[in-house]
């Protein structure tokens, strides 16, 4: 009888490609037309902007976590750099089917990754009902919009369309 | 195997701005989402089976943004941390793929409203 059971190995199934990157090797540029998502397998990268006489860091992204996610879903330039902190291996996801096909391949990282987006979420709602927030104040509108946190839809009133635009001109 | 709850139609299940950190995935029936404008209730969705709902504030330290009652008898898979949900999606792999596509939008959405 076996009195310890050996926990599952935690094994990378996928087919998607795997790139290579040297330390401080870039990614991507701010301003560039790119649509993949970054899973870092191993090592790390640093998400920054470029300031006037240096870099600002906006996060570390460590193993088993990932960036780019937002322009997989949305065609727009990328609003950040990002390059490697070390000697780093990335699993390149270019759509959202094949995101969804990792997802179910590896269950076990799954939970990890679902709560960086959670996360990721919260923390924009959080940003976006300030907004609504200041908008309402600032633009003497009243307070009809409201955001579906299940679709993450903007859902308006008719007298609240003046916020949207608002909202338009801020983007 | 997690537990699954029967709620008779017209239950509430949690209130806009209360707090909880459960999260729900329909098995059988459906939940309304909604908000109190005005004194009005304003329907922001209905989730139907194999959809779920509550996620963000497992997340998140912050409250309900919408309140949720079934419409009809409904079943509901409870899920109260990221544990149980890890449990589940190894459970339901495919569960795990079409959570990760709708989380992934809503973020982009969200996103692009800043």
């Amino acid at each position: 009888m076996e009195l310890f059971t050996r926990p599952e190995k935690n094994v990378l199934k996928t087919k998607l490609p795997i790139i290579e990157v040297a330390t401080d090797e870039v990614i991507f540029k701010k301003g560039a037309d790119d649509r993949r998502m970054f899973l870092v397998l191993d090592g790390s990268v640093k998400i920054y902007t470029q300031g006037e006489t240096k870099e600002i860091e906006i996060a570390v992204i460590e193993q088993y976590e990932f960036f780019g996610e937002i322009e997989l879903y949305v065609e727009k330039p990328r609003t950040d750099n990002a390059k490697a902190v070390v000697d780093s291996r990335l699993v390149v996801i270019r759509s959202p089917s094949e995101l969804e096909r990792f997802t179910m391949d590896n269950p076990w990282l799954s939970g990890k990754m679902m709560a960086t987006m959670g996360v990721r979420q919260a923390a924009t709602n959080t940003l976006l009902a300030k907004k609504l927030a200041n908008a309402s104040k600032g633009g003497g509108v009243d307070n009809t919009a409201s955001v579906d946190l299940k679709t993450g839809e903007l859902h308006l009133t008719p007298d609240s369309n003046v916020k949207k635009e608002a909202l338009d001109a801020n983007k | 195997m997690l537990p699954v709850r029967k709620f008779k139609s017209g239950t509430i299940i949690f209130e806009e701005g209360s707090y909880g950190v459960m999260m729900y995935i329909v098995v059988e029936g459906s939940v309304q989402l909604y908000v109190v404008n005005n004194k009005k209730e304003v329907e922001l969705s209905v989730v139907n089976r194999n959809d779920f709902f509550g996620e963000i504030e497992m997340y998140g330290n912050s409250p309900r943004g919408f309140s949720a009652r079934t419409l009809s008898d409904t079943r509901l898979v409870c899920i109260k941390n990221r544990m149980q949900l890890e449990q589940f999606f190894a459970e339901y792999p495919a569960f795990s793929g079409k959570m990760m596509r709708i989380m992934g939008e809503r973020l982009a959405t969200t996103t692009a409203l800043l």
